[in-house]
């Protein structure tokens, strides 16, 4: 017979609890098909709607192009709005998944029982989305390779240093999504909020559009955004084949926000926390 | 360090909730905000090993104690230590080193199966893999549910979620349980095995459990020692028995009658009644109440509580003279009922 307590913490017995958490999310994503056929197409036809309306802008010889690319920094316009409209889902979605998996936990529930355990919040918190990060990086490659094959892409320049911006970017912006989580705790219903600042995030930072046409106060307002800097750091490597040194100052800015954000957005959801607990409303919904 | 494993002292807890009541009619200030003391110091000391209950009606501040005993909730006020450890300051050793049954049902996730249910909590109580293993089909066959451990639990029953809630709660092994309301909602049949499963917990393992309860009947056959709890205040303290000694020259006559807004009073003003409490009917009929009248001599007073429900046209449908209960206990602690 077993006796005595059974948790033994270590550094792997953490590890093993993120996987079950990752692997819980894995599980609840596909047990409704609905998610994954949504997962398949979804990211496609948000993208194609952008893509179409700017070939009707370019012209059928893309004579209309010159402003743009003036603007731009580049003609192809196919892969600017792919670049910035999969980078904003992407982010969007670390943005949200951490508050939206403790939405769920509450609806369904389960969010008092995962904070029984002995594991530490924010463990719970990456774990809850980590997921959902996950499937959004597939997105990425899938819609990347479907929008290929319909238009052609020409993404040049180091994907190494794409991939180092993606993810000092993705740190900054999980920091973000700790203060969502905290919003989530205190408000509960976080959709409607979710929509406003989606659409603000998208009309600022420079997704569908160089920033640089924005009014200008409107653009100092951007440049507080993690997304803008990073999108915009993102299309001079693979589309203008800018090298490290032509971005490390955007980087730095970047890098800044990487640990500023996520330190003030845990301290937030920590002071957050305590006050849910105080009151008593964790499970409330 | 585990502390004493298996007790729990409270000292001085105190528990106040701001609660927001609608205000009315300004738009700009439709609500306005009130102290509710929810717990009004409550002193308490449990053994390792013991089988505690507390009882009391709904809201009455059970739920809240249990709730800060597992650091979900924090005290306003007061100390209070669970298995050695203080739930504020060592809050994470206090989760380590206890089982909890909360809202059962829904504390398990329903897409998921019994087996993946505990495979993802025996990670988060950070329990080694190979330990894991061997516990959970241990639990899965203790609870009865090995043959079923690969189906989703939403095709489960309540009873069967229930007991899928309890090898949760065991998962780690805790020294203490804390069970709220683990029968509630469930069959008469279910409610039975889960009450014997836990007893068989408590006795074979020696696990202290601290139950909350609105059940009488539940506290009486389960607890060693019960807390009677009234408007967040423990007014009675000591084992089932020694409670309901307390009413040792008391009888009490249960009358189920048609309802009548004046039988009550009548009842009371019966020559030997002490108190009256009226609850709902045990056959759920909205046409009859049940009346428990404590008197000095029951049979003696029976005659005359016939006749004031004859003089008032109250059919009686059923009337037994009995031994007094824990309800009676509270009835006379309080001179309400459980359920009232």
């Amino acid at each position: 017979m077993i006796t005595g307590v059974l948790s033994v913490k270590s550094p792997a017995s953490h590890g093993r609890a993120l996987l079950a958490l990752t692997k819980k999310g894995w599980l609840h994503f596909v047990r409704y098909p609905t998610w994954v056929v949504a997962m398949l197409f979804l990211p496609l036809v948000f993208t194609l709607q952008y893509v179409y309306v700017a070939k009707t802008f370019a012209g059928p010889q893309g004579d209309a192009l010159a402003g743009f690319a003036a603007q731009a920094g580049t003609a192809d316009y196919v892969s600017f709005l792919t670049i910035g409209l999969l980078i904003w889902l992407h982010l969007n979605s670390m943005l949200w998944d951490i508050g939206h998996s403790l939405r769920m936990e509450q609806m369904r529930g389960t969010l008092e029982h995962n904070w029984l355990c002995p594991v530490p919040r924010i463990l719970l918190l990456i774990g809850g989305s980590l997921i959902h990060v996950v499937i959004s990086l597939f997105w990425i490659a899938l819609v990347l390779g479907q929008v290929a094959l319909l238009f052609g892409l020409s993404l040049q320049g180091n994907l190494w240093l794409a991939a180092l911006i993606m993810l000092v970017m993705s740190v900054a912006v999980y920091g973000f999504g700790f203060c969502f989580a905290a919003l989530v705790l205190v408000h509960k219903e976080p959709d409607a909020l979710t929509n406003l600042v989606q659409s603000i995030l998208l009309v600022l930072c420079g997704t569908i559009y160089p920033i640089s046409i924005l009014p200008g106060p409107l653009q100092s307002v951007a440049k507080g955004f993690p997304l803008t800097w990073g999108i915009a750091d993102l299309r001079a490597v693979l589309l203008q084949g800018r090298s490290f040194t032509d971005v490390s100052g955007n980087l730095a800015v970047l890098a800044i926000f990487a640990v500023a954000f996520p330190c003030l957005g845990y301290l937030a959801f920590r002071l957050v926390e305590g006050f849910v607990r105080r009151r008593g409303t964790l499970s409330h919904y | 360090m585990m502390g004493r494993a298996g007790s729990v002292e409270i000292n001085g807890l105190r528990k106040t909730f701001r609660t927001r009541k609608r205000a009315g009619k300004t738009f700009w200030k439709p609500h306005r905000s009130e102290k509710l003391e929810a717990i009004a110091g409550v002193d308490l000391s449990i053994l390792p090993g013991e089988f505690f209950g507390l009882l009391g009606p709904n809201g009455a501040g059970k739920t809240t104690i249990i709730r800060m005993l597992c650091t979900l909730l924090e005290p306003t006020a007061g100390e209070v230590r669970v298995n050695g450890f203080d739930v504020c300051k060592d809050a994470d050793h206090v989760r380590a080193s206890i089982g909890v049954l909360l809202h059962g049902e829904r504390s398990t996730y329903w897409k998921l199966t019994a087996k993946e249910n505990l495979e993802y909590f025996a990670a988060l109580y950070h329990i080694p893999p190979r330990v894991a293993r061997s516990r959970i089909s241990e639990l899965l066959e203790l609870v009865e549910l090995s043959d079923r451990a690969d189906e989703f639990v939403e095709r489960y029953s309540s009873g069967m979620k229930q007991r899928l809630a309890l090898a949760k709660a065991l998962l780690n092994n805790p020294p203490l349980l804390m069970l709220d309301e683990p029968t509630v909602g469930l069959d008469p049949q279910s409610a039975r095995n889960i009450r014997e499963f836990i007893a068989r917990q408590c006795r074979e393992e020696g696990k202290t459990v601290i139950l909350t309860t609105h059940y009488m009947e539940e506290a009486d056959q389960l607890c060693q020692r019960v807390g009677i709890i009234d408007h967040g205040r423990i007014i009675a303290l000591d084992a089932p028995a020694a409670l309901k000694d307390r009413l040792h020259q008391e009888d009490v006559v249960e009358v189920e009658a048609g309802a009548n807004g004046e039988l009550a009073e009548a009842l009371r003003g019966c020559p030997g009644a002490l108190y009256v409490a009226a609850v709902a009917a045990g056959n759920g009929s909205p046409t009859a109440k049940r009346y428990r009248i404590h008197t000095r001599d029951g049979r003696a007073c029976l005659p005359r509580i016939l006749e004031t429900c004859a003089d008032l046209g109250a059919r009686v449908e059923f009337v037994r003279v009995s031994q007094p209960t824990l309800e009676d206990v509270f009835i006379n602690l309080t001179g309400k009922a459980l359920r009232d």
